[in-house]
């Protein structure tokens, strides 16, 4: 059934649904050329290709090469660079247990330090201390301060 | 023959190979449906896996004296925290050459023992725990069970370094220190185990103490480091703040012995004293006897004693009335009187404290003496709303600014319920009740000037003499300032501050006891220093002393006040006083 009506239609469009009813193209086509050649030569060969390939572009052939070159520098350096950034990483951890570490140090002599200066007054009371008591003073009520060419004067 | 094992061999080797075939098939089928249609949300799932909040602990702030000295800060420390199941299965390594960066060993020797009880073995030491209890507690069904709180973080190391991770785990706590935590413990108070203020200052001041938890979102390895570029959300903790009060740590120790020794000396069943710059009104020194520990749970139970105790201030009440008198113009301190040492009035009588002929006093005179009968004689035309509004204008009757917990504003009733005894006993300090505080302030208000301020104990720097209030005329507070000194002059003897002039009362009031009579007796003694000067006030509160002097305020009171005083005027460097040439004459 379905033939039937593709050939109905061929028949109304001639050359169109059956190409291999064409005669053969003259024009220059792609054709698969079978390698004759393998391992190291093909690569040679495909090289070459590529070469000569950049070579009917208008980019010459070392802008392409800097291309390359900064992409995988840039590659193996991003790589490099989260290399580093782990071990930083890890070095960071390590850094800020030891601060915490030794801030938590730091709070325990400053309490021990506080406790002491707080058990101060208790000791020196055990000890026998007793705070300053009655008055000593100088009235100065009177007094007439030197004047300054006599000052000057004195040694 | 010799092709006939072939076929079978061939056969068999295709079926293996088809089987492994279809194996890998499947195993490139699964990978490229993860990968291709799968990935992102498997993807997804191990990066929520990796990613754990982690909680930054903000540290509530410190209480700090005048001075800067801690009195209350937080430490960090461990909560111990074990897991019975991973205990039930630990097989301590033995130390050779090839293990020794990873085996368990107490002091050298093996374990000698599996599970729960191993752990134990290797833990107990750190601890200081005994380790067959510590092996009960960790032989429990589940899988938390808390082994020890408060750890110190130099215990908790040690703890890492016993290679029990996984079984033996460390939770992040703090700790509440008070380095002098007897000095005022009920005025600290404390904290509950949320970390929240419960009691005293840690209460009041909880908002400000209390600081804001942080936390940090990121994705972590296995040893709990942080992976790189991992971290979504972030927010720091926010330490609490720290809280200055105007207390100063040596004046308050000093005043506390001061009082130790007074209630010793004269058996008295507690003792207290407020000592309030006049100048700034700030609170220096808030003791008493008790030796309750901040943070205690009898420091959380019992208030300050300066600010609960309330007692009829006795004769200290004289001074209020005698402004009151002066400021409505109804008298001088010169006005003259006879007074006998006793009267009746309405039917009532009052006595004065000692037998005495009839006496040619001033008023201030009656105040030097400290006669109630002068005072009845003396208040003959003064309004009680008058006697009612000068005491609330001191304060007293009032709440203080202070807000401590525990505080009671004491008893002053209307003047409509007071009867015909009463209206007379408030002239001399007996019918209503007051505080230590209350009491200070009120008499620091005479040594301003006449102006009453709100008193501080927070420092709060910017802000000092806040609502101020003329509650008399300057000349009044003066006036009333000198029969003061009269009175000190008095009772020189007992409680003399050399060098220095003081302006002080006594008072000595009938107290209720726990049956309800009055069988108590409240010494108390309130002066300033140096009283031409005014840098200081003191009030010393003694319950129920005994001396073979007697238990006047004068006797009693009055030298741990002068011991305070002379503390204070030498800690300060306060300059001598200038001698006394303007005394009001007491007798006539």
């Amino acid at each position: 059934m379905a033939s039937a009506a593709r050939t109905v239609r061929s028949r109304a469009t001639p050359g169109k649904g059956h190409p291999q009813s064409q005669p053969i193209s003259t024009r220059p086509e792609l054709n698969l050329v079978k390698g004759t050649q393998t391992g190291g030569r093909a690569m040679v060969e495909g090289a070459r290709r590529v070469i000569s390939w950049t070579h009917t572009r208008g980019t010459p052939m070392m802008h392409i090469l800097v291309a390359v070159i900064f992409l995988a520098t840039s590659m193996f350096g991003s790589l490099m660079l989260r290399t580093q950034m782990v071990q930083n990483s890890f070095e960071a951890t390590r850094v800020q247990n030891s601060i915490s570490n030794l801030t938590q140090d730091v709070q325990d002599d400053q309490n021990k330090l506080d406790q002491l200066q707080a058990s101060l007054p208790d000791k020196a009371q055990e000890l026998g201390m007793q705070p300053q008591q009655g008055l000593n003073s100088i009235d100065l009520q009177g007094y007439q301060a030197p004047s300054s060419d006599k000052t000057g004067g004195q040694h | 023959m010799s092709t006939a094992w072939r076929r079978p061999f061939c056969r068999r080797s295709l079926v293996v190979g088809l089987v492994l075939v279809l194996t890998a098939l499947a195993a490139l089928g699964k990978l490229a449906y993860i990968q291709l249609f799968d990935g992102r949300s498997m993807a997804q799932a191990a990066s929520e896996g990796r990613t754990v909040p982690h909680t930054l602990k903000a540290q509530r702030g410190r209480i700090l004296d005048v001075n800067g000295r801690v009195l209350a800060q937080s430490l960090e420390r461990y909560t111990i925290v074990g897991d019975p199941k991973a205990a039930a299965d630990f097989v301590p390594i033995d130390c050779t050459e090839k293990t020794r960066d990873n085996c368990h060993s107490i002091k050298g020797r093996p374990v000698g023992a599996d599970g729960a009880a191993g752990v134990a073995r290797l833990l107990a030491p750190d601890l200081k725990m005994n380790a067959m209890e510590l092996g009960g507690k960790l032989s429990v069904p589940g899988r938390y069970v808390v082994l020890a709180k408060q750890v110190t973080p130099e215990v908790k190391r040690s703890i890492d370094k016993l290679g029990l991770a996984g079984i033996i785990t460390a939770e992040l706590s703090s700790e509440r220190t008070y380095p002098h935590a007897d000095l005022m413990g009920p005025l600290i108070g404390g904290i509950d185990n949320e970390g929240k203020g419960v009691a005293g200052l840690e209460q009041t001041e909880n908002r400000q103490l209390t600081g804001k938890d942080g936390y940090e979102v990121y994705q972590q390895g296995m040893l709990g480091q942080q992976i790189p570029g991992t971290m979504t959300k972030s927010n720091p903790p926010v330490d609490g703040k720290d809280v200055t009060l105007t207390i100063d740590q040596d004046v308050q120790w000093y005043v506390r012995q001061a009082l130790k020794n007074g209630r010793d000396r004269f058996h008295a069943d507690w003792a207290l004293a407020v000592v309030q710059d006049t100048r700034t009104n700030r609170i220096v020194a808030l003791a008493d006897t008790d030796d309750y520990q901040a943070g205690s749970d009898d420091a959380k139970i019992h208030p300050s004693r300066a600010v609960a105790e309330t007692f009829e201030p006795g004769s200290i009440g004289k001074t209020i009335s005698i402004s009151g008198m002066l400021q409505e113009q109804l008298h001088t301190m010169a006005d003259k009187f006879t007074v006998p040492d006793h009267i009746t009035v309405d039917n009532q009588q009052y006595k004065d404290a000692f037998d005495h002929p009839t006496k040619h006093w001033t008023l201030a005179g009656i105040l030097q003496n400290s006669s109630n009968v002068g005072m009845v004689m003396a208040g003959d035309k003064y309004p009680d709303q008058k006697r009612y509004d000068y005491l609330t204008r001191f304060g007293i009757g009032q709440p203080s600014a202070l807000g401590l917990p525990g505080e009671s504003k004491g008893l002053l009733t209307t003047p409509q319920t007071w009867d015909r005894r009463t209206r007379n006993t408030v002239l001399f300090g007996q019918g209503y009740a007051t505080n230590a505080i209350q009491l200070t302030n009120a008499i620091a208000t005479l040594a301003n000037k006449g102006v009453r301020s709100d008193q501080s104990i927070i420092l709060n720097e910017g802000k000092t003499n806040a609502n101020q209030v003329r509650v008399v005329d300057e000349k009044v507070a003066a006036s009333v300032m000198n029969g003061m000194e009269s009175v000190a002059e008095e009772y020189q003897s007992t409680a003399k501050v050399d060098g220095y002039r003081v302006a002080s009362k006594t008072g000595t009031a009938e107290v209720a006891d726990g049956s309800g009579g009055l069988t108590g007796i409240i010494s108390d003694w309130v002066g300033v220093i140096p009283a031409d000067d005014p840098h200081y006030v003191v009030t010393v509160v003694l319950k129920n002393p005994t001396s073979s002097d007697g238990v006047f305020g004068s006797i009693t009171a009055g030298p741990v006040f002068a011991q305070i005083g002379e503390f204070l005027m030498q800690k300060y460097r306060v300059p001598a006083s200038t001698p006394r040439t303007d005394a009001i004459p007491v007798e006539w």
